[in-house]
């Protein structure tokens, strides 16, 4: 066997995932909580005002990452569904169905966020605008696939019908991307470009992308703590949990 | 329009999102693991030689 699909093997196998993701996760917070508060200080202290929006360009220095956040979630979500279905590795079933509600919190957030600053910015909380909607579309798929996730008792056929409707969804995530290109939206095109030169100054670039990395890590931790509560609900009979949990579990206990 | 209140209320948003993001399921673990604790316990005392360990 190649090494690379001996140790995806090995890691893939929920004892050692636990074990790893437990050490894993203390460390995603940590470099996330001060990633985070570096984003903050910069974007709200740092940071000049807007010359057009004034103090409110404050509010994307949150609304952007999170936006962000519930596009790559939700891509991270299809490809680990993908998997599943076709090669049934049940690590990324467990995955895929911890990253979803990680991802509707960003996704809500985006949408919460967005209102706030269209408020004072385009005198309006909401517009039913492409990218809005979209986006709005994007929180009722997650919804879904959680729904689907808890509305069926069998826990593996469960996940691969959750998995099955995350995939389905996967084409929204394009028209969201290019709404605002496609039609004609009060929602503004993207100012920060991967290629090509982003239209935004460097005093504001900066605690975007520091806060897009935080949010990056935030979601890691999150992943690892959700993924491992899920490993250890579902093989709950299994001597793995039995061993991981037993110095706690039972103190008095004979071994 | 006073912009202030709008950004206060998106920080809090945001940050409230956050921790119930790492909260909720830190409850979740914590239950689930004090269930299985006193499955455990249950099971030792009833068979101390053959229960769970």
């Amino acid at each position: 066997m190649h090494p690379l699909v001996k140790w995806f093997h090995q890691f893939g196998s929920p004892p050692t995932f636990y074990r790893w993701a437990g050490i894993v996760q203390p460390w995603m917070f940590a470099v996330a909580v001060v990633t985070g508060a570096i984003a903050l200080y910069l974007g709200l202290v740092v940071a000049p005002a807007d010359y057009l929006q004034g103090e409110s360009v404050r509010i994307l220095y949150i609304h952007v990452p999170s936006a962000w956040m519930s596009l790559f979630i939700y891509l991270f979500l299809a490809v680990n569904a993908f998997v599943a279905l076709v090669w049934r590795i049940r690590i990324s079933e467990v995955l895929a169905m911890s990253a979803a509600p990680i991802g509707a919190m960003f996704t809500a957030v985006t949408l919460a966020t967005g209102a706030l600053w269209g408020r004072p910015t385009w005198g309006t909380y909401w517009v039913w605008d492409a990218r809005l909607t979209s986006e709005l579309v994007l929180l009722f798929l997650y919804f879904g696939v959680i729904a689907l996730h808890h509305a069926i008792e069998d826990r593996r056929r469960a996940a691969r019908a959750a998995c099955l409707l995350a995939l389905i969804g996967v084409v929204n995530l394009p028209i969201i991307h290019y709404s605002v290109r496609w039609w004609n939206t009060l929602h503004q095109a993207e100012s920060v470009r991967l290629l090509g030169e982003s239209s935004i100054h460097l005093s504001m670039l900066w605690p975007l992308l520091l806060m897009a990395l935080a949010t990056k890590f935030w979601f890691l931790g999150s992943l690892a703590a959700r993924s491992r509560m899920a490993l250890m609900e579902a093989d709950a009979d299994k001597a793995w949990v039995r061993e991981a949990l037993h110095p706690q579990a039972l103190p008095g206990a004979t071994r | 329009m006073n912009a202030l209140p709008f950004v206060i209320g998106a920080y809090v948003i945001f940050l409230l999102g956050l921790l119930l993001d790492v909260l909720l399921p830190w409850m979740r673990h914590r239950r689930v693991r004090a269930g299985w604790q006193a499955r455990a316990r249950r099971e030792n005392a009833r068979n101390p030689a053959g229960g769970v360990k």
